[in-house]
């Protein structure tokens, strides 16, 4: 019933035909203007290729190759083969743009534009013991939340499974020390970054590991992460905020969580928080007791 | 399909994501237009339909999320909206022969109660629900769309239709929402 009523009530909503009319004579103008930007964007291509090969400390794409490098703040960098990148991070991206950038470790940057107009960096982060593949989707609307949790969560899944890896931790605490270090400014992105980052090496220097479940990755368009789930083993189950929380564990250094199994073994089970990131974001330190699931 | 025919063929889909997300006719239209707009300006070219209709699902959503982020209008815009429209007490001035959203809605009360409620649901709770029960889509095909967890996008929408179920009183919505 109720997915007929709204079906009902939604069949009344539709745009004004004049306005769709419009946007159909847009597109027909819009046809006929579009040669000449294009043929523009393939000179700038060609003449960026002609000074790559010419060799050299040489930046081929200025503006790609400034963003990505301010998101993970490499100084002397030598960008490779951009060609046909133009534009800021997220913008007009080629698809398929693979760039190389230096600062004592390497950092591999491929750039993808996904087919829903968002910008996907898969990062090959290498140190000299460990390669780790980064990918995160962010797109121009994204707010410094957004980034932060993108990353912070794609990272906290990667290396989920190698926390109690020292030497892995100590080479990736390395490499996003040196990101975070020479990230400067009040950009959007790099701001964003830097907290992902940032929430990862407090989380991996403090030792705050469990190494039997994932961390939820949650949900950074909603406020908090009330009614997020993680897995454990198989089984799914959603965390249930006690109404002050923050509050609580800034004062008491612990909050107890109401944990629904929402598969498996059915209840409802406490879970400690001992930890709470300063910078607010929804953050805590799953260290739970295991033992209530009958292990 | 040309360009133009996708335009025509998204139209509605857009105007109803963008007024799900909104509920006003007013900020339905300038997503509207944000949307096509990126569409004659990028012109992605789909492989299927399936394809360009998940392509303009996404951009809808994100335009309505960046519109409403930017003018600080998460759910103050719906409150202001509901405050005018209530009982459906509003004088309607017909300009000409097209009937805004709100204006058909109102004219029956049934629907007019549905979109009160709705109305007071987060913007992202109204477009899962409008995903769900309007688009047919299944939580899976959501959670991807939407760069989320399934259990995540089944705990929102379960909890989407428990506010709508707690700002009901007539036993007639009740039941509506029961089924």
């Amino acid at each position: 019933m109720l997915e007929q009523d709204y079906k009902e009530l939604m069949n009344e909503v539709g745009p004004e035909e004049a306005m769709v009319e419009a946007m159909v004579e847009r597109q027909k103008a819009g046809r006929r203007a579009a040669f000449f930007p294009r043929m523009m964007k393939t000179a700038a291509a060609v003449l960026c290729g002609l000074v790559v090969l010419a060799g050299g400390a040489v930046v081929a794409d200025a503006a790609t190759d400034g963003a990505v490098r301010k998101l993970f703040g490499l100084k002397d960098s030598v960008a490779i083969g951009t060609g046909g990148v133009e534009a800021s991070f997220g913008e007009d991206v080629e698809d398929g743009e693979y760039i190389r950038l230096t600062d004592g470790d390497e950092l591999n940057v491929k750039v993808v534009v996904g087919d829903d107009e968002t910008t996907y960096f898969v990062c090959h982060l290498s140190s000299t013991k460990t390669t780790l593949q980064m990918g995160f989707v962010l797109d121009e609307d994204d707010t410094e939340e957004d980034c932060a949790w993108a990353i912070y969560s794609f990272l906290h899944n990667h290396v989920s499974s190698r926390r109690n890896d020292t030497e892995f931790c100590k080479s990736l605490i390395v490499d996003l020390e040196i990101c975070k270090e020479q990230i400067t400014g009040e950009d959007l992105f790099r701001n964003g970054c830097i907290m992902g980052i940032q929430m990862m090496i407090d989380d991996l220097s403090a030792g705050k590991a469990t190494e039997i479940c994932s961390i939820p990755v949650l949900d950074y368009h909603d406020e908090d992460g009330d009614g997020d789930m993680f897995e454990y083993k198989g089984d799914s189950y959603v965390v249930i905020y006690p109404e002050d929380w923050k509050k609580e564990t800034e004062e008491n250094g612990t909050t107890e969580f109401v944990v629904e199994a929402q598969g498996g073994i059915p209840g409802t089970y406490l879970m400690k928080v001992t930890g709470y990131n300063p910078l607010e974001y929804t953050y805590f330190d799953m260290s739970m007791d295991y033992s209530q699931f009958g292990e | 399909m040309t360009p133009e025919v996708i335009i025509r063929t998204y139209s509605d889909m857009v105007y109803r994501i963008a007024f799900a997300r909104t509920g006003t006719k007013a900020d339905a239209d300038d997503i509207y237009q944000e949307v096509f707009l990126r569409y004659i300006r990028k012109q992605p070219v789909f492989q299927e339909e399936e394809h360009a209709k998940a392509w303009f699902i996404k951009v809808a959503v994100n335009c309505s999320r960046k519109f409403l982020g930017s003018r600080g209008r998460k759910n103050e815009v719906c409150e202001e909206h509901l405050a005018e429209s209530g009982g459906g007490e509003k004088e309607t001035v017909f300009r000409s022969t097209y009937r805004t959203p709100e204006e058909k809605i109102f004219a029956d009360e049934r629907k007019a109660e549905l979109y009160r409620g709705l109305l007071k649901l987060s913007p992202n709770g109204r477009l899962l629900i409008h995903l769900f029960y309007f688009e047919g889509m299944k939580i899976g095909e959501i959670a991807k769309l939407l760069h989320r967890k399934e259990g995540t996008v089944r705990v929102q929408l379960t909890r989407a239709r428990g506010e709508l179920r707690g700002q009901f009183e007539t036993d007639g919505v009740l039941e509506m929402l029961r089924a």
